[in-house]
């Protein structure tokens, strides 16, 4: 993707604004008047309460929205449901995934499910990807693994030559890295009974915690992502189908044109491409696929401001499902979408900043103690419904302390560096995250 | 010192030391990002690959065989 327009310029300006308004504010307030500092403390606190309330909304929705997910499927009689089994290609895009891809087709070809092929498709890998990928080709059990190649044109032409020459109705596309569980196939296939549902998300869970970043993001798949997939799934407007694992309906993806090759999202902008021409998107729970998470600082950034402008450039180029939505459970979920990708990440990062101000400059700690108490008593809440849902790790719960004043503020700059970059056009490249092959 | 303040000095410390680490970490990812020479273009210039037409790289062909 070109885009020449360096705007580093315009950035440093707004790091500069934040700074140079943080401490006006502080040296302003060692001075203030009694009425100014009154006014503006009083300025503070309904801003606090305000945050309260859209916190407070959007916790309880999500949660109450995903609990309504977790019993309408847990009540769905056809859960273990085998007679509806019909055959499913299986598109695996692969980059220079030479460390994963063994394992990863290992566990493909481990799936609970009578009919299926597995097509790996090589992007023009520089590394042994093909070779590997080769020494699983043909019948393999159940199911007929084809490897192709073809010049490198990055992962949404990658998945639209699998679709094109997938044999099957239904397509399930994952990533070069991805695990799946055995039964992940069954579980999802079940939804495309339904003629209203064109495709199906599955639940992404990160599976090297080697560390504290891995922990914290494995905490983040659960509270975060899959609180958030849960509350639209049952809405049956789920506004982004993760790369690792969905299941389609390969004539509507067809149909619709495929992967568009011109967002660093393609997942989200197929998946908004699909709810704007008014199908169902849902989500199971079951259908689990495990990843590679970034392990450092450098790749968790580089992952994070990637998917950031890619959602942004999809949200941005589907406008309609905005402004002419096909029902109000699409639109809301967009709503939510535009929510979680611009203005959360702006509240948490301005919110701090200026509480942290107010009590420099005014002694007002207060605040600031009830803006940290507040997120970190619904983030736990959050994690501890959550992870019990997913019958996860508990140890993961404790971190839930840290998470939203270390973890995701930490995200949420990176998130409104790389949305200023996006306004602005700078020019990006993929980035790939290198893979260790840990999994 | 009370415990709300303690609490408040840790929690003054760790926002802004993470909005800093963060800023800076960010700056390094873009530092790299222009020292990293310009990976070889997508195959874009030659049409598009697939649903108009499928093409395969000469390993593949043998593959097929």
């Amino acid at each position: 993707m070109k885009r020449r327009h360096p705007a580093l310029f315009a950035l440093g300006l707004i790091g500069l604004a934040v700074v140079g308004g943080l401490v006006t504010s502080v040296l302003l307030g060692l001075d203030a008047p009694p009425a100014m500092r009154e006014g503006l403390i009083r300025f503070t606190a309904t801003l606090l309460i305000l945050f309260m309330l859209v916190l407070v909304v959007r916790y309880l929705s999500l949660l109450w929205l995903g609990y309504l997910h977790h019993l309408k499927d847990s009540r769905d009689g056809d859960a273990d449901d085998r007679s509806f089994a019909p055959p499913v290609s299986i598109i695996v895009p692969a980059y220079n995934e030479g460390p994963n891809i063994a394992a990863s087709l290992a566990s493909l070809l481990r799936q609970d499910y009578p009919r299926f092929e597995v097509l790996v498709v090589d992007d023009g890998s520089t590394d042994d990807t093909y070779a590997q990928a080769s020494a699983f080709a043909g019948r393999q059990g159940g199911a007929h693994v084809r490897v192709v190649g073809k010049s490198n044109s990055g992962k949404a032409g990658a998945l639209n030559a699998g679709i094109a020459l997938a044999r099957y109705p239904f397509v399930l596309c994952v990533d070069g890295d991805s695990r799946l569980a055995a039964d992940t196939l069954r579980r999802a296939v079940r939804h495309l009974r339904d003629p209203e549902v064109a495709a199906v998300a599955g639940n992404v869970k990160v599976a090297n915690r080697v560390n504290l970043w891995t922990k914290l993001q494995a905490l983040e798949y659960i509270e975060g992502l899959n609180m958030a997939r849960r509350a639209q799934g049952f809405m049956r407007a789920v506004n982004i189908i993760p790369g690792p694992v969905g299941l389609f309906r390969r004539d509507v993806v067809q149909r619709l044109g495929g992967y568009d090759t011109d967002t660093f999202a393609e997942d989200a902008d197929l998946t908004l491409k699909i709810l704007a021409a008014g199908w169902r998107v849902v989500y199971e729970d079951r259908a689990v696929a495990w990843t590679e998470a970034p392990e450092d600082l450098n790749s968790l950034i580089k992952q994070r401001y990637r998917w950031t402008r890619g959602i942004l450039q999809a949200l941005l180029k589907r406008g309609s499902v905005l402004t002419a939505p096909q029902s109000f459970s699409t639109w809301l979920s967009v709503v939510m979408m535009l929510f979680e990708s611009i203005l959360w990440p702006i509240m948490n990062v301005v919110g701090s900043l200026f509480f942290v101000a107010v009590a420099l400059a005014y002694g007002a700690s207060a605040y600031l103690v009830g803006w940290w108490l507040l997120l970190t008593v619904l983030d736990v809440a959050a994690a501890l419904h959550t992870v019990a849902m997913e019958e996860e790790d508990l140890s993961l719960v404790p971190l839930a302390v840290v998470y939203r004043f270390f973890f995701i503020l930490l995200i949420d700059v990176t998130k409104l560096f790389a949305t200023a970059e996006e306004f602005a056009k700078v020019e990006m490249g993929w980035g790939k995250i290198e893979r260790l092959g840990r999994i | 010192m009370e415990l709300i303040q303690l609490v408040v000095v840790a929690m003054v410390i760790v926002i802004l030391a993470t909005i800093t680490l963060a800023a800076v970490s960010y700056g390094a990812f873009k530092v790299r990002e222009r020292r990293v020479p310009a990976a070889a273009e997508p195959d874009s210039a030659s049409g598009p690959l697939f649903f108009e037409r499928v093409r395969f790289a000469p390993r593949d062909r043998a593959a097929q065989r």
